[in-house]
């Protein structure tokens, strides 16, 4: 059976490969959603902020590879924002069903925040964009409805792989 | 009851790590560290090939979204286009002799007619990732003699600068949307110039810089590049249109804002000129 990183490889190229063709094409007022977000948030969720860290980071990372906005801008953002879900997930036990949605309302739009002022500090002017409340908002809501059914992915992909030898007493 | 747990040190590790080196890596980029650029130009290259697939897959789905949620702006701009293909075989007949015109008196003089530059026509393979992408990649590089800095423009106008090139068959074209672009301009009817600066996808350029708030400029009025010393882009380059103009604090200048003429979202085929400015 397939390990937690080999999942976590496919589902990391996957989601680039959803992001670069499907959701350029299915825009919301011009807009489109963050799935390479949406997976750092519900990484954090599914696996605490260590791996969520981790997760963001990668994410982020194939996003800056094929973007001209600076290298490391996006590992960075939601290398925090993986953290934070995270972080947030380990406050509490007995979660009610709606705090992954929650969570990912403030993951989605805290990464566009920390992304946009950490572009404005390295000289990209991002907050002169007139349509920035048409993203984030678009961002925000997306991030919020995607992030439980990919925290059930994650859940399901960072489970260790079962032994098959098993042991008989 | 909800029961709080520490984060633990191990996590807070992890994170100053995961910070520094992201740091690390912005810093080499903002200072031009080629390994960076190198990866960037592989993974574009290794990426590509699988975008067509994908491309390939989900166009129906992306047809089917504009098909149900855009049909009536497509309507409305169908027929406003029809309307313009009206006009603008009106002006053709004039604009042809105009043109001669123009091109005997440049050669009179030595100037560089944008007509007369040498151009690449390259395909589009992919256009902007993400919400703060203002990049489309072409398939065509340095084999072509395309090099980073070349204006690239399509049948209706300017479109952007080639912004990278990533090898031999493909380069990184950035769209005159991205907020950091900025080009030469000049209102042909009020005859007054300025600089325009994207402002995103979807928007129009703003002009600025010095345009003279008490210069009378009717919506409509075409804008070209500049062409002026030292600019980036070749002189006579179709921008765009004047959409609004707004007057600026203290009412000295005016802003204006130009619909570009090239239709940025749906680029199918661009042309690279093989032209630099003089030093």
């Amino acid at each position: 059976m397939a390990g937690p990183t080999l999942k976590m490889t496919v589902i990391l190229l996957t989601a680039l490969v959803l992001q670069a063709s499907l959701l350029t094409q299915v825009r919301f007022f011009g807009a489109s959603a963050d799935l390479m977000l949406v997976l750092a948030v519900a990484g954090g969720l599914a696996a605490g902020p260590d791996r969520g860290a981790v997760i963001g980071f990668f994410s982020g990372l194939l996003v800056d590879l094929l973007v001209q906005t600076p290298f490391g801008l996006s590992a960075l953002a939601y290398s925090l924002v993986g953290y934070l879900a995270g972080s947030a997930s380990t406050m509490v036990v007995a979660a009610a069903r709606w705090f992954p949605f929650a969570v990912g309302f403030v993951g989605g739009l805290a990464g566009l925040v920390i992304f946009v002022l950490i572009g404005e500090l390295v000289g990209e002017p991002m907050l002169e964009m007139p349509d920035l409340p048409t993203i984030a908002a678009v961002v925000t809501v997306t991030t919020a409805l995607l992030t439980p059914p990919t925290r059930r992915l994650l859940t399901w992909a960072l489970k260790p792989a079962e032994s098959s030898a098993r042991v008989v007493v | 009851m909800a029961v709080l747990r520490q984060t633990s040190r191990r996590s807070r590790f992890t994170l100053i790590l995961l910070v520094l080196t992201s740091v690390t890596l912005l810093t080499l980029d903002l200072r031009n560290f080629e390994p960076v650029e190198d990866a960037r130009r592989v993974a574009l290259d290794a990426f590509s090939p699988l975008k067509d697939v994908a491309d390939g897959a989900f166009e129906p789905v992306g047809d089917a979204w504009n098909g149900a949620f855009g049909y009536d702006t497509l309507k409305a701009e169908n027929e406003e286009l029809r309307e313009r293909i009206d006009e603008l075989n009106g002006e053709l007949a004039l604009s042809a002799d105009a043109k001669e015109t123009l091109v005997d008196v440049y050669a009179e003089l030595d100037i560089d007619y944008v007509g007369n530059i040498e151009a690449v026509t390259s395909t589009v393979v992919y256009g902007p990732i993400n919400n703060f992408d203002h990049t489309i990649e072409i398939d065509k590089g340095s084999d072509d003699g395309i090099i980073e800095g070349m204006p690239v423009v399509n049948s209706a106008g300017l479109v952007g600068t080639v912004g990278t090139v990533v090898s031999g068959g493909r380069s990184v074209v950035t769209l005159m949307t991205d907020p950091a672009f900025r080009v030469g301009m000049r209102m042909v009817e009020s005859d007054d110039f300025g600089v325009a600066r994207g402002q995103g996808r979807g928007r129009p350029l703003i002009g600025f810089t010095g345009i003279d708030a008490e210069l009378e400029i009717e919506d409509g009025e075409p804008v070209i590049t500049s062409g002026l010393e030292r600019t980036l882009f070749p002189a006579h380059v179709p921008i765009g249109t004047v959409s609004s103009t707004v007057k600026t604090t203290g009412d000295l200048d005016q802003d204006v804002f130009v619909d570009p003429n090239a239709d940025l979202e749906n680029l199918k085929f661009v042309n690279v000129l093989l032209w630099q400015p003089e030093d």
